[in-house]
């Protein structure tokens, strides 16, 4: 099994990351967000507030996916993001799936998500996440390259960060994987997610996801790899499940030689190695 | 925590039940004669409701029926008794309509139509009314319905813990929305596989499992938000083996002093400290 060389000879790495996808899917899809279509709100109004307390708590800091559309909405919630010391990265503007887009219209979507970001926070953001995860592997790439992001975050293959490769060769990006193991969707978003896939995923309970979560971390420590925490604050954000969310923090916290960090972090680290170096 | 609760109580807790008999099927066009099971509305007036109405009695507490237009029609008695044990009847449109589905003019005939008959049966005016058609969204136009009816709540929205006053086009109105969320609606966890129009496949959970996930939720709301919210389904929950949930979570949220209310009970309060 490869090693993978983390700094200070620390033995894993995790950085928590949210996806605060708001109501954007269901103002693409269902072209309203009233009633039931609401849902999504929850993430911004009352999970992201209940986050950034408790990763204060713990003197964290994590990176925030945002689709455009949502900072539009949100754009305080943004705002408050940043200014609190945490990192926004570019989602879509309305959580677009980008291999059903013609080329000219992901060209539009990267400008403006890039533009809304600017204005909000005043600095371009410079991680990425592809909306459900699925992109248009060279064409999004060259895209995020031109407009200077350094950080894209799809993969679920890997437990390790690595520089993307472009047509072959390593460009100065990093690809930070994630797991649908440790997507707290998975577990906790229930049977009614219409579009674009019916999606039927059960309701459990928070107790039983900690199970999961605490033995694929100690799972990931023991391998020296990275823990790719993927959070919905619309999901995550009820008092019920930050409360395992914070029990997991505790444990992570109570393992040795872990290097809690974030999305920045960890492109510096390995922007930094070279060229083929593990 | 927004509000302050009669009694000094720390939480607020709402228990609403959607009757739900044939119109849902009716409103999906379903038949209701037997076939695949989709005459199971009528188990809602004939078991579901009573044995509801028997616990709460014995518990001492009042909910809020969410009753559609033609249930009410064709079960005045199970009305009746439901208003006479002093629990609230809200409305719910007429056959369980998806109100993003229908034209400005259907939806209000729907509004005003299941407005007298709930009126006419239960003797009073309904104060709320929750959107049917399980999860499906509102129109546009539903808020300003609610108002034009004199409604001083609606329960269709799923954004919040805790209620807050309804914006009308960006403008406050004199309606508290009482939101709801899918953990704590009883339908999550006994779906029947194939019921009507929803093509919602969710595995069954027992019994004990989800009241413990309810206690979990209640510990957790009473201790940081102050609000808790069940939805629950006679047609689903009035089933003998999960009866015992709904008189597990009495029985412990009983132990808490917390302040039991109908929803129009938590509207005109919430509404009264939202105008200071």
């Amino acid at each position: 099994m490869e090693k993978f060389k983390w700094p200070n000879e620390y033995k894993s790495a995790v950085a928590f990351s949210f996806d605060v996808d708001g109501c954007a899917e269901q103002q693409l899809y269902e072209g309203n967000i009233l009633g039931h279509n609401s849902v999504g709100d929850y993430g911004p109004k009352v999970g992201v507030p209940r986050i950034l307390d408790l990763l204060d708590k713990y003197s964290l800091k994590a990176i925030f996916f945002t689709p455009g559309w949502v900072a539009e909405r949100f754009p305080e919630r943004v705002k408050e993001i940043h200014d609190r010391g945490h990192e926004i990265g570019a989602h879509g503007y309305l959580h677009e799936v980008f291999s059903h887009l013609s080329e000219i219209e992901e060209r539009e979507i990267h400008d403006r998500t890039t533009k809304i970001f600017t204005d909000i926070i005043g600095t371009r953001p410079r991680a990425f996440r592809a909306p459900t995860s699925i992109l248009e592997p060279t064409r999004t790439l060259k895209m995020l390259l031109d407009r200077g992001y350094d950080c894209d975050s799809c993969s679920t293959k890997d437990y390790f960060p690595s520089r993307v490769k472009l047509e072959g060769k390593e460009i100065d990006m990093v690809e930070i994987p994630f797991s649908w193991a440790l997507d707290d969707f998975s577990y906790f978003w229930g049977g009614y997610e219409d579009k674009p896939e019916p999606a039927f995923m059960p309701i459990s309970a928070p107790k039983d996801v900690l199970e999961y979560w605490v033995a694929e971390f100690d799972g990931v420590h023991k391998l020296g790899g990275f823990f790719g925490h993927l959070n919905h604050p619309r999901a995550i954000g009820r008092v019920s499940r930050l409360r395992i969310l914070e029990k997991l923090i505790r444990h992570i916290k109570a393992t040795p030689d872990v290097w809690i960090t974030n999305y920045r972090e960890i492109v510096n680290w390995v922007l930094k190695k070279k060229e083929g170096e593990k | 925590m927004k509000f302050t609760w009669p009694n000094s109580a720390n939480c607020a807790v709402a228990l609403s039940f959607e009757f739900d008999a044939e119109s849902v099927e009716l409103g999906y066009k379903q038949s209701v004669l037997g076939a695949c099971g989709s005459d199971v509305g009528g188990f809602s007036p004939k078991f579901g409701v009573p044995r509801i109405l028997e616990l709460l009695d014995q518990y001492d507490v009042k909910g809020t029926f969410f009753v559609p237009g033609w249930d009410a029609e064709h079960y005045q008695d199970s009305i009746k008794e439901i208003t006479e044990a002093g629990h609230e009847i809200a409305a719910h449109g007429y056959l369980h309509e998806n109100f993003s589905e229908l034209t400005p003019e259907e939806e209000g005939k729907i509004f005003k139509k299941s407005h007298k008959i709930l009126t006419d049966v239960a003797g009073r005016p309904p104060r709320g009314f929750r959107a049917a058609a399980y999860g499906r969204p509102i129109s546009p136009r539903t808020l300003s319905f609610c108002l034009d009816m004199g409604y001083i709540y609606d329960s269709s929205f799923m954004d919040d813990d805790e209620p807050y006053q309804v914006r009308i086009d960006g403008k406050l109105v004199n309606m508290l929305e009482i939101p709801w969320t899918w953990p704590l609606n009883d339908i999550s966890f006994m779906s029947p596989p194939f019921s009507s129009g929803m093509a919602l496949v969710l595995p069954q959970r027992k019994p004990q499992w989800i009241l413990d996930l309810w206690k979990e939720e209640f510990d957790s709301l009473y201790e940081e938000v102050g609000f808790f919210v069940l939805v629950i389904h006679p047609r689903d929950m009035g089933r003998m083996s999960r009866m015992p949930i709904l008189e597990g979570m009495l029985s412990f949220i009983k132990e808490y002093g917390v302040w039991f209310a109908t929803y129009t009970q938590v509207a005109e309060l919430c509404l009264k400290q939202l105008r200071r």
